[in-house]
């Protein structure tokens, strides 16, 4: 009787305990939230804020507290190679519609979240535009701290008129693709090449199969590919060609009809 | 007809492990092939976005099934994209929500007491997964499950060896309550922020009711569920048991002479209770910020569907998270079970109370996680058969190191101070290694050794002094 009574007190101590440091802990977010709310009185502050939450249960496992990308399950999105989590505190983007080196705009930080990543990053598509906006914008004010573009300087012409699809074309991009040596990673049948490269923090990476749209990381649409060849994964070794292109959008596109056919679309 | 497994002679085991070893030189070729993950498919990851490496999970993994099966924050959050799988493009809805899985052994070899043996087996445990979501807030699991040659208790104190297919595992449904929250206290008003988990600034996930047979331990810092060193089964000769199966002595039963509350034995190491891998019951868990409260009722001891334990068993969990960054992840977990006339000494029901700790860091490749569980037996008459030591307590401590891409090394102690009656109870300490190489991310072949530290006896404990064994774990 005297163990019996001596057991539960102990196991109503840890149970207490655990209670206790959790709740001061909660309590100690709480107030840290606050604060931090109290601080973002602008409207945009305020959508960051509550951006944090929806960070807080999806995005801090990967991304991490501090935004550095070294969350607890980052590593093992590719264990010892590429790719990795984006640190967003190193200010380098490789899905952006601005000039390589720039900073994304923040249409371009929700496509990412809404889009995802096939095979790496869920789509958040179904989070609705306000609360994705709200994600994007605490990650900008909180982890990036640095004004976003509003604009950028590539021209991005639409796929109409004389730009759509031709088996022309089709040939001029193949002969671009040879000129620019795009095969030199991508491979002459757009396979890739199995000598691995490394991205900027030195993580083995392949160049993508062009032949498996499917895997795409920027997206596989027309307008994808367009804004992949234009401004580079800014991390990998792959450049951006909107100083080539510019004035030169029908080559682009023409390079973009090349890449289509490897996949037979 | 699956394959019985029988014992061979000396020559036959040799032949085996040339087999053996063979196959296992074969898996470690190096295939470039990419990942076909299970659930996955829904959500066009790859298996690593939720798992170290499958089964075990990973801190996105568990937040992903905390939500119900979903992306956390975001209701039913499948992508429309498509993915192509072979020559099935990854939309297609079945797809979408089954999963196969088949695990275990395929050679076993025991070095004992009695002469050696090497057996060549199938795979103990094939199932087939249904998992999705009914609507925003109900998510569904169900597990079909074959289970080849499982020890189960019969009456009289003895045991038998059977195959089994049917519900498996897991079976139940989870239902997010959080609207029904916000109903109840805000009268139906929306409340921005809240939308999305979050309420005053916090992060809050759930309440998450779940309802069917399940394993509540599958929220514990040490889930039982999710082991990279499985299980070893035990072996019944004549309905007696001649060796118990090896299980994380932790979430043990631990009492020698224990029976169920409908007389029939219980293996001394069967996970039960908390830790069961599952049993019927409601689940009740919330996240609040970096603290888990679940607390729940279960039906008891291997007692079914049946009323057989009238009273149910509570239970309650707290568990804090930490870290999330520096690629530092950990939780501790605390937990307090009350069987109520849950079990059977002699012909008396008898109270069991469970309580423990359990604790698992994360840093980079790798995976520490263990849990002490003290048992205690109330209420205990007297005039029972014989002197019976009601207390016992297990240890597990494991450790996990992904030493490249595809080569997974585990390391994990069991120690169990057992109960029960004193003319049959013995301890029990055991080592294994093992080493796993993963083909795939959703299929590895593994190899382990477990050597009991303890001297060899002729008790069904300890009467196993080195197992080896090459094992397959495939999902699809």
């Amino acid at each position: 009787m005297g163990n019996s009574s001596k057991y539960r007190r102990l196991s109503c101590l840890i149970v207490l305990l655990f209670l206790a440091t959790g709740g001061m802990a909660a309590g100690q977010m709480a107030q840290e939230h606050q604060h931090e709310m109290a601080g973002m009185e602008d409207a945009d502050g305020m959508e960051a804020a509550r951006g944090r939450m929806i960070y807080e249960m999806s995005c801090i496992h990967c991304h991490g507290a501090r935004g550095r990308g070294d969350g607890a399950a980052s590593i093992f999105i590719g264990p010892y190679s590429h790719p990795r989590p984006n640190a967003f505190t190193h200010g380098i983007f490789k899905f952006r519609s601005t000039e390589s080196g720039e900073l994304p705009m923040l249409s371009d930080l929700m496509r990412t979240i809404r889009e995802g990543i096939p095979g790496i990053m869920p789509s958040f598509r179904n989070l609705g535009k306000e609360q994705i906006r709200q994600v994007a914008l605490y990650i900008s004010r909180e982890f990036i701290k640095r004004e976003l573009p509003t604009q950028t300087s590539i021209q991005y012409v639409e796929h109409v008129g004389p730009y759509t699809y031709s088996v022309d074309s089709v040939h001029r991009g193949e002969q671009l693709y040879r000129q620019l040596k795009c095969d030199g990673c991508h491979g002459k049948d757009g396979k890739g090449i199995g000598t691995p490269m490394r991205d900027e923090r030195g993580l083995e990476i392949h160049a993508m199969d062009l032949t498996r749209s499917e895997m795409f990381g920027n997206g596989s649409s027309h307008e994808d590919i367009y804004r992949t060849i234009m401004t580079g994964l800014d991390g990998t070794p792959m450049p951006g060609y909107s100083d080539l292109f510019q004035k030169k959008e029908e080559s682009a596109w023409d390079l973009v009809h090349y890449i289509l056919s490897l996949q037979g679309r | 007809m699956f394959y019985t497994p029988k014992r061979c002679s000396r020559l036959q085991a040799q032949i085996l492990w040339v087999v053996a070893v063979g196959l296992f030189f074969i898996a470690v070729v190096p295939s470039s092939a990419f990942a076909i993950p299970a659930f996955a498919r829904k959500y066009d990851l790859s298996c690593t976005a939720c798992h170290t490496k499958p089964p075990r999970l990973n801190a996105f993994g568990e937040a992903f099934h905390m939500a119900g099966f979903q992306i956390p924050a975001v209701r039913d959050g499948e992508t429309k994209k498509k993915r192509l799988i072979g020559r099935i493009w990854s939309e297609t809805d079945l797809l979408n929500i089954f999963s196969l899985r088949a695990a275990g052994h395929l050679v076993e070899s025991f070095q004992g007491r009695d002469k050696d043996e090497t057996t060549l087996t199938f795979p103990r445990e094939l199932s087939l997964y249904l998992a999705g979501t009914v609507t925003d807030e109900i998510s569904y699991f169900m597990e079909l499950e074959y289970e080849n040659r499982a020890v189960m208790g019969t009456g009289g104190g003895l045991f038998e060896e059977r195959s089994e297919f049917g519900v498996g595992k897991e079976f139940f449904l989870m239902v997010d309550l959080r609207p029904l929250v916000r109903w109840l206290t805000l009268g139906g008003e929306s409340m921005e922020g809240m939308a999305h988990g979050g309420m005053n600034g916090v992060m809050v996930m759930g309440p998450m009711v779940m309802v069917g047979k399940i394993d509540p331990s599958t929220n514990f810092s040490y889930p039982t569920n999710r082991q990279y060193i499985p299980n070893v089964q035990g072996q019944v000769e004549s309905g007696l048991i001649k060796r118990f199966g090896l299980t994380p002595y932790a979430f043990a039963a631990k009492f020698f002479g224990i029976k169920t509350a409908e007389g029939d034995s219980v293996e001394v190491t069967k996970e039960v209770l908390y830790n069961t891998p599952g049993n019927y019951g409601v689940d009740l868990h919330v996240m609040i910020a970096n603290m888990m409260i679940q607390a729940g009722l279960m039906q008891g001891l291997q007692s079914g569907i049946s009323d057989v334990n009238q009273k149910k068993d509570p239970y309650v969990m707290v568990r804090l998270n930490f870290g999330q960054e520096a690629y530092t992840s950990g939780s501790l977990s605390g937990l307090a079970y009350w069987g109520n006339d849950t079990a059977m000494v002699d012909t008396s029901l008898v109270n069991w109370f469970r309580y423990g700790v359990s604790g698992n860091l994360k840093y980079k490749y790798l995976d520490l996680y263990g849990a002490v569980m003290w048992d205690t037996i109330r209420n205990l008459p007297a005039g029972i058969s014989g002197p019976f030591d009601r207390t016992a307590y297990g240890f597990t401590i494991e450790g996990d190191y992904l030493a490249a891409d595809r080569w997974l090394l585990s390391i994990r102690y069991d120690q169990l101070n057992a109960g029960g009656f004193i003319s049959q109870k013995d301890n029990g300490k055991v080592l294994t290694a093992q080493a796993r190489f993963y083909m795939r991310d959703n299929f590895s072949f593994y190899l382990r050794d477990s050597h009991s530290l303890e001297r060899v006896s002729a008790n069904a404990l300890r009467n196993v002094r080195n197992f080896v064994a090459l094992g397959v774990d495939f999902d699809f």
